[in-house]
């Protein structure tokens, strides 16, 4: 039990995939112009994550080593273009706005990166402990800066106008620069707040 | 003329990276130094165009025609994923010199959400054969402008004296809010 | 052999998801053409609020747009009982703003007034120039006769910051309204 609480929150805090990973960023800052793009984006990957962490440690003996990565990449892109499809048929506005950002939750490294790191090396539970901490590390990050972004960038949350006398929204936070501003005031609050060492500028991430 | 516009529009006006927040993984990831962004810009750019190509055949022979576009998302990532590791295979083989400079990105690049986000973009707007070859070289040089812009950044502020708060990962993309400040002042110049 | 088998494991899960998707999507396709059709009804209704349903005219039925850069797409004869005469006309146009290609709906009733605009799709800077979208912008064409100027600083007002996106929108509304004055009689 105490396990599966580890495996959960390391999702949130400690390997948090955009903060902390620096993965997954292209739909984070892609689509967090209001926040609920933000929550839209953020359970359709989630939904994605969860089922292709269950599938793959469901058939993590059965699949050969050579094979795994191929193998891999149709079930991320099975459970996408379901998601896909789904959306289109029951929240056309939101599948049209986040457009092609939904088909290219296929290449998002978080999902990627779980199954090869996790889900192939672990039993069931534990992948869904996994999957569900990383998708809510996810969806938290996107709500905090698709929150701000909308905020400042157009002084609405959730589309409600918020009543300070005197504020002028300013465009440029939901324009692209505002995107880059936010996330990287963002990465340096969360190192700062949970004393994490961020080493951009002395080693080679990988892409 | 619509070609050149075409181009343009590509490679800055919805600039990759900086507009379209696309392949953000390796632009964050690799360009601490200058060479290795070139070499991985060459690469993408390399495969890019070939998956543009691959999958405009793919596309408007196989997939339109059988009513089989819900298989687009699946097969895209199949090809661009068999045509990294033809290319690899290719290079290490035949031309010794060229798997030299963008050999070790090539393993980097299936997941480089710009090339299937690429393609998407070409099948979405239906482009024609040569548009698809025209818009897939612009993108790609788009981003091995972005990524050189970036890399040469860094270089520059590595001895400067950058706010402790600021340091690492922030500070990179503080940069880049600045140059996609820039790039905006190329909207309305193509469509 | 065990690159075959190896190959024929691939096969199976590439046949297995493929099974499963094709089942999605025919699961999901009717809803999503469902959803397509009512939300065309809804644009349509809303650009020609009076008309109950619609026609679409064929498009050897009616003249091409005679320009470079504005085109017309679709022409919907909007009905109370389908088979009695037209109340009034939708035009679905397309044109170039700042940003990229702008589609709208425009609808006219038959004595000649706008009755509603509706923007599709555009590509204009967020902000600013998508505001073209909003009733503050849309709403001010609405109740315009097709013979008044309809120009930015005439009868309109632009959208501060954006008077490139709202001069393209205008220029659009004058182009179809001259061509509705000139073929209307054809659909009748």
């Amino acid at each position: 039990m105490k396990q599966l609480w580890k495996d959960f929150v390391n999702g949130i805090i400690s390997e948090n995939a955009v903060l902390k990973l620096m993965i997954g960023l292209c739909p984070v800052l892609a689509v967090s112009t209001t926040v609920m793009n933000g929550i839209g984006m953020g359970l359709a990957t989630t939904f994605v994550l969860l089922g292709s962490n269950i599938t793959i440690a469901l058939i993590r003996n059965v699949v050969p080593k050579e094979i795994r990565i191929p193998v891999f990449i149709i079930i991320i892109a099975t459970f996408v273009t379901i998601t896909d499809l789904s959306m289109a048929a029951y929240f056309p506005s939101l599948h049209k706005t986040l457009g092609i950002f939904i088909p290219l939750i296929v290449v998002n490294c978080i999902i990627m990166g779980r199954a090869e790191a996790f889900a192939s090396r672990n039993t069931l539970i534990r992948a869904i402990a996994d999957g569900l901490g990383m998708g809510i590390g996810f969806i938290l990050t996107l709500v905090v800066l698709s929150g701000v972004r909308e905020f400042l960038g157009n002084g609405t949350i959730l589309g409600i106008s918020l009543p300070f006398k005197g504020f002028e929204p300013a465009l440029i936070m939901i324009l692209p620069p505002g995107a880059f501003f936010a996330i990287g005031i963002m990465i340096a609050i969360f190192n700062n707040l949970f004393k994490l060492k961020s080493d951009g500028g002395h080693k080679h991430g990988s892409a | 003329m619509d070609l050149l516009k075409l181009f343009i529009a590509a490679l800055l006006v919805n600039n990759i990276v900086l507009m379209r927040f696309l392949a953000l993984c390796s632009y964050v990831g690799m360009t601490a130094e200058p060479g290795p962004a070139l070499g991985m810009g060459w690469a993408v750019t390399f495969v890019m165009v070939l998956a543009g190509v691959a999958t405009w055949f793919l596309n408007v022979f196989i997939l339109q025609p059988l009513g089989l576009s819900f298989l687009s998302t699946l097969i895209f990532i199949l090809v661009i994923a068999s045509l990294v590791q033809l290319v690899e295979i290719y290079l290490r083989k035949s031309i010794p010199s060229l798997y030299h400079v963008m050999g070790i990105y090539l393993p980097l690049i299936t997941t480089n959400c710009a090339i299937l986000g690429l393609t998407f973009i070409n099948q979405r707007e239906g482009y024609t054969l040569i548009q698809s070859i025209v818009n897939s070289i612009g993108v790609a040089l788009g981003y091995t402008l972005a990524m050189l812009l970036l890399a040469n950044l860094r270089q520059r502020i590595k001895h400067s004296n950058i706010p402790k708060f600021l340091e690492g990962y922030p500070i990179v993309f503080i940069l880049t809010a600045i140059l996609a400040v820039a790039f905006m002042g190329f909207t309305g110049m193509a469509k | 052999m065990n690159a075959l088998r190896l190959g024929f494991i691939l096969m199976l899960v590439g046949i297995i998801s493929s099974g499963a998707l094709s089942y999605v999507y025919f699961q999901t396709k009717p809803i999503i053409e469902q959803q397509k059709d009512e939300d065309t009804l809804r644009m349509l209704n809303e650009a020609l609020p009076s008309a109950k349903g619609f026609r679409e005219l064929d498009a050897s039925e009616f003249e091409p747009l005679d320009d470079s850069v504005m085109t017309i797409t679709n022409i919907y004869l909007g009905t109370i009982n389908s088979q009695k005469d037209p109340v009034g006309v939708v035009l679905k146009g397309v044109t170039v703003g700042y940003g990229g290609a702008i589609v709208m709906l425009i609808g006219i009733s038959n004595d000649n007034r706008i009755t509603g605009i509706e923007i599709i799709e555009h590509k204009e800077t967020p902000g600013l120039g998508s505001k073209i979208a909003d009733v503050s912008f849309t709403g001010m064409f609405i109740g315009k006769t097709l013979e008044d100027p309809l120009t930015i600083k005439n009868d309109l007002t632009a959208i501060a910051g954006a008077t490139k996106s709202s001069a393209a929108v205008a220029k659009l509304v004058k182009k179809i309204a001259e061509y509705v004055l000139k073929n209307r009689e054809a659909w009748k």
